[in-house]
């Protein structure tokens, strides 16, 4: 008995609306932030008030440019904007400003270097369009309550091509597109608070053929992992349909994640004729080689860069640059820390090993008390010989609830390094006493049992010896022992 | 009191306190109730224009150069300024109070004038005669059975009868202009991009302008310059700097060659107004001007790709009527669906809900092709018409109107007849020249003398041309001094 | 072209206008005299003309990324026709949008 995927191959696309990361509006000068009391940051513009008129954020266009240079993609060289018409009530115009006929990117492509198998997707266009309301079912009553806030936020609207062939596909792509975005400063990509919401259309085509089937568009799709899930909750759906003898109807249908369901929401007929015309208040735009050469020179690094960056010239290992790489938050610190010590192998090694170890339950690195200074302090401590590495960790489990300096903590802990060779060799010699069995063993050769020895000092020195010095010690006592 | 005054003799007089603001906003408030019987107003607020005349009054004390100080402006009621409503003489903005000012009120708000009312005007602008208001009827002053034009006919009625010493209109294809022409009056309709519509309500975007009306064409010079300007507000509006107008409003005509189009001067215009309007293109002649005719002639396929442009985009620009944030709702609206078409349904009038339906086809799936993508190339045809007739001539002349105002009810019933009448006026939107429409007559009519009124066309940016020409005509043709008695109630 | 009464209809569903049915015989016809007469566009040779959409020479406008003040709230619910904790109080939606 074959499974629906031996029998069936999925064809995906997707497409994802992304907020972009300005301080204001796209036509308004309001505040883009989220969670502020409804309808405090409108204006005559976003509010569609009659004889109210939109201006282009130019930041907003700076960072489509900005991706589309980061996914190889054409930037147009006019472009223009379009009225997309509908009526919704979080829709004060009676039309959504986008653009239809001429994106500000074409093409481009997504390779799943990080979160995949380096499979590579291609897009189709990125364009420009502004975000509409929100509306929210009021608590008690048959009535729907409007927030404009949300209304007039820039977005970059994402098309790929469909060339995702499974839900993993679809998974690693949308990971790889928001850390693209993320490290590249151009939206914070919280499904939670909307900033990326994701539409996707499905179809199925017997294995081995080429022709594509008949596609659906899922909607309502509101975490990555749901994502997955809507698609391969589809893809049964429609083998099922198809192998019943049925037919694929296109239609546009809405995912309930908790049910692990969807539904129909319209057929293609009832789709919308969304009538686009060229905006007539906002005249077309050139984006010109020395625009598009500035928005270069002032982009942040791509992630595929950096992860270049990371293993040949700081000798990270790949899986330890793809840690640091694929959380901007974690990069960030990172950067700074190796900024401060320039000891880039040491600095990941901390945050990796040791800080991430402290970290629990999904708290961010930009939450915790210990900050790049810390690290770096610590890292140079111990370069310098004035703590060893176990006692290093100690400072920093306690500056992860109390940040003071390393300093402060060393005193207080009385942790200083004994690298005093007179009192260590004492201590040795004491060690080589207490223990013959492991003093023949060394002399026979085997390393391992310098531990015993070494442990005794360190319980000695109460675990500050210097590690260095008392190995010196060691190999130079048993000559004589 | 004498006759009525050029604005900047009013200006002047406020300014050298020879006069009080507060003194001139009550002689026109006065007159505007005395009048009330033409319908030209649809908001005054005694109280509210006495205070700003007040504060007027408080800056001149305190030594403020203002341009316009104490000059009264009636405003198109489709334009905002804070402290009146903004009705576009629709049931479906009643009540509604804007919470900002438009920008050219803004500046002549700045230039010290006082706001004294919202003129009345076709429903949201769409109508050549007024009749479209959900208000009130609206009378032309010269024969109050007759209609003042459209849609800023009460913006024209007020200043005809000397309501108001200037106001402002609207412009998206002959608004200002033609009720201009039927009522004696001085109409500018600036190049597009000159004047911010930010704070107009729109119409047809790529095509609206506002602009002065006013008894005078040096007043509408003093108001244009005001007026004019770059706003960050408008991303329509030019970065071109204005260089003003009024100090060369007298330069005169001397060597410029003015265009008469064939096409304008058919059969189907009066022979009256044919006849009124050469006479005006003789004074320019005995002015200095050189008269040549000159052809433009995509002129017939004017009204229809105005009529698809603009209310394409109309449809559009009203869709934000829906009942949800502002305007009125209707009552019994049950679910979103009912609550949009309830709404719209019972609150926007009959032309207006033509001209959506009429562009709502020819953007839909299937139609923008043929209609309006059709239509934008025809708009590239026209406009290229002018540009040839410009390198020939400095100027064109022609008539405004077919036709001198008619009578209330005359033409209401087909709207295609009514869509017609525009064909002398569409065009110049649609290049985005400007154009300015002095008196140059009026019609023999036995018992009643009606306007004429001489329309003169220009390149872009040629305002000052246009002025300075119907200068000559106003001062060969016309006595600006004179105001149509109109009675009470007629 | 000839105008019948459901594209008038479908029209004017996409618009969200209705009239009564009595008015609807009259408004087929007006609207069918009012296409033919803008149908004369399609008469004109059109090869090798671009289209004009907008009016003016602005080019390549745009505004800083700069934050200017917003409307208080009260003030932009001011002319709403239903409100409710600070927001635009409509019957329930429940289609998606279209």
């Amino acid at each position: 008995m074959s499974t629906t995927l031996e029998r069936w191959e999925p064809v995906i696309g997707l497409e994802v609306h992304v907020q972009l990361g300005t301080a204001t509006k796209m036509f308004c000068g309001c505040r883009n932030l989220f969670g502020a009391p409804p309808n405090a940051l409108t204006c005559p513009v976003c509010l569609g008030l009659p004889g109210a008129l939109p201006v282009p954020n130019r930041r907003a266009a700076e960072l489509a440019i900005r991706f589309g240079l980061a996914v190889g993609g054409t930037i147009a060289e006019v472009t223009r904007f379009d009225r997309k018409q509908y009526f919704y009530p979080d829709l004060p115009k009676g039309y959504q400003i986008s653009q239809d006929k001429g994106p500000i990117v074409t093409g481009g492509t997504v390779t799943t270097s990080f979160f995949g198998d380096g499979k590579t997707i291609r897009l189709i266009r990125a364009h420009l369009e502004e975000d509409a309301g929100k509306g929210q079912h009021e608590e008690s009553g048959g009535s729907t309550l409007v927030d404009l806030n949300r209304c007039g936020i820039p977005l970059l609207e994402i098309v790929s091509a469909p060339d995702l062939r499974s839900a993993e596909d679809a998974w690693a792509y949308l990971n790889e597109l928001r850390l693209t975005l993320r490290t590249l400063d151009i939206s914070e990509c919280d499904m939670e608070k909307g900033s990326l919401r994701c539409d996707v259309n499905v179809s199925i085509r017997p294995r081995g053929t080429t022709p594509f089937g008949d596609r659906v568009e899922l909607k309502n799709l509101n975490s990555f992992r749901g994502v997955e899930r809507a698609i391969r909750h589809e893809i049964e759906r429609q083998a099922a349909l198809l192998e019943a003898g049925g037919k694929v109807e296109l239609e546009t249908r809405l995912w309930d994640d908790e049910k692990g369901e969807s539904r129909l929401m319209r057929k293609k007929e009832s789709a919308p004729d969304y009538r686009y015309f060229p905006d007539p208040d906002l005249p077309p735009f050139a984006v010109g080689r020395a625009w598009v050469d500035r928005v270069a020179a002032e982009a942040p690094e791509l992630p595929l860069k950096r992860l270049e960056r990371y293993t040949s010239v700081y000798g990270l290992s790949d899986y330890d640059a793809k840690v640091l790489i694929t959380d901007p938050s974690i990069c960030r610190y990172f950067e700074e820390t190796t900024a401060l010590c320039n000891d880039p192998k040491n600095a990941a090694n901390w945050i990796t090993s040791e800080l991430f170890g402290l970290m629990k339950g999904g708290v961010s690195i930009d939450d915790v008390k210990v900050r790049p200074t810390h690290i770096a302090e610590l890292v140079a401590l111990v370069k310098d010989g004035t703590l060893n590495v176990r006692s290093a960790r100690e400072v920093l489990a306690k500056q992860y609830e109390d940040p003071r300096p390393a300093k402060e903590w060393v005193e207080k802990l009385g942790l200083v390094q004994v690298s005093d060779r007179d009192a260590l060799v004492a201590i040795v010699k004491k060690g080589m006493e207490m223990n013959p069995k492991a003093v023949a063993d060394l002399k026979a050769g085997k390393e391992k049992a310098a531990g015993a020895i070494v442990g005794y000092a360190m319980k000695e020195t109460k675990g500050r010896g210097n590690p260095a010095i008392l190995n010196e010690i060691l190999a130079e006592l048993l000559k004589t022992f | 009191m004498t006759g009525p005054l050029p604005l900047k003799a009013i200006a002047d007089s406020v300014r050298s306190g020879a006069r009080t603001s507060v003194d001139v906003a009550t002689e026109y408030l006065d007159r505007i109730e005395r009048g009330a019987a033409l319908g030209a107003f649809l908001a005054v607020d005694r109280a509210r224009t006495l205070a700003e005349a007040a504060a007027v009054d408080a800056r001149v004390a305190r030594g403020e150069a203002l341009p316009l100080a104490g000059v009264p402006v009636a405003v198109k009621d489709n334009i905002h300024a804070v402290g009146f409503t903004t009705t576009c003489a629709s049931r479906m903005l009643e009540g509604f109070r804007p919470p900002f000012d438009a920008t050219v009120v803004e500046k002549l708000r700045a230039a010290g004038a006082v706001v004294l009312g919202k003129t009345n005007l076709d429903e949201f602008a769409m109508g050549s005669s007024t009749e479209n208001s959900a208000y009130l009827v609206c009378r032309n002053p010269w024969a109050t059975d007759r209609i003042p034009g459209g849609s800023s006919g009460g913006s024209a009625a007020a200043v005809a009868a000397n309501l108001a010493p200037a106001a402002l209109g609207s412009d998206t294809g002959g608004s200002i202009r033609q009720p201009a022409a039927l009522t004696g009056t001085v109409g500018l309709k600036p190049t597009y991009g000159r004047v911010s519509r930010f704070g107009l309500v729109a119409f047809g975007s790529s095509l609206d302008q506002v602009g002065p009306m006013t008894r005078r064409v040096e007043d509408a010079a003093m108001l244009h310059d005001v007026l004019s300007g770059h706003d960050p507000k408008d991303a329509t509006t030019s970065a071109r700097p204005h260089a003003p107008t009024a100090p060369h409003v007298g330069d005169g005509v001397r060597g410029l060659r003015i265009g008469l189009p064939d096409e304008y001067f058919g059969d189907a215009v009066d022979s009256e107004i044919r006849a009124s309007v050469e006479s005006a293109g003789r004074a320019l002649e005995a002015a200095g001007a050189v008269l040549k005719r000159v052809s433009l002639p995509h002129t017939p396929h004017a009204i229809p790709t105005y009529y698809i442009v603009a209310t394409s985009e109309a449809s559009s620009n009203l869709a934000r009527y829906d009942g949800v944030h502002y305007g009125r709702r209707h009552p019994e609206a049950v679910d979103i669906a009912s609550l949009f078409t309830g709404s719209r349904s019972a609150y926007l009038g009959k032309e207006v809900k033509r001209r959506i339906l009429l562009g709502t086809w020819c953007l839909s799936s299937g139609f923008y092709d043929a209609f309006y993508d059709r239509a934008l190339r025809i708009r590239s045809l026209l406009k290229a018409d002018f540009d040839a007739a410009f390198r020939d001539v400095d100027l064109v002349l022609c008539p405004t109107t077919p036709t001198p105002a008619w009578r209330l009810g005359e033409k209401i019933s087909d709207p295609v007849q009514m869509y017609v009448a525009d064909i002398l006026t569409g065009a110049c939107n649609l290049a985005g020249i400007p154009g300015l429409v002095v008196p140059c007559g009026t019609t023999g009519q036995k018992d009643t003398r009606l306007p004429i009124g001489a329309q003169l066309l220009g390149p872009a940016w040629s305002e000052s041309l246009l002025l300075r020409a119907g200068a000559v005509i106003e001062a060969a043709c016309w006595d600006p001094s004179f105001v149509p008695s109109f009675g009470s109630a007629s | 072209m000839n105008i019948s009464k459901e594209d008038v209809v479908k029209t004017l569903r996409l618009a969200r206008l209705e009239v009564p049915e009595s008015e609807l015989p009259d408004l087929v016809r007006e609207f069918d005299s009012i296409v033919k007469y803008v149908e004369a566009v399609a008469a004109v040779d059109l090869r090798g003309v671009e289209p004009l959409s907008h009016g003016g020479d602005a080019r390549d406008v745009f505004r800083d990324d700069v934050v200017t003040p917003s409307l208080p709230a009260d003030v932009a619910l001011g002319n709403a026709p239903d409100t409710a904790g600070g927001c635009f109080r409509v019957p329930r939606v429940i289609a998606e949008p279209s």
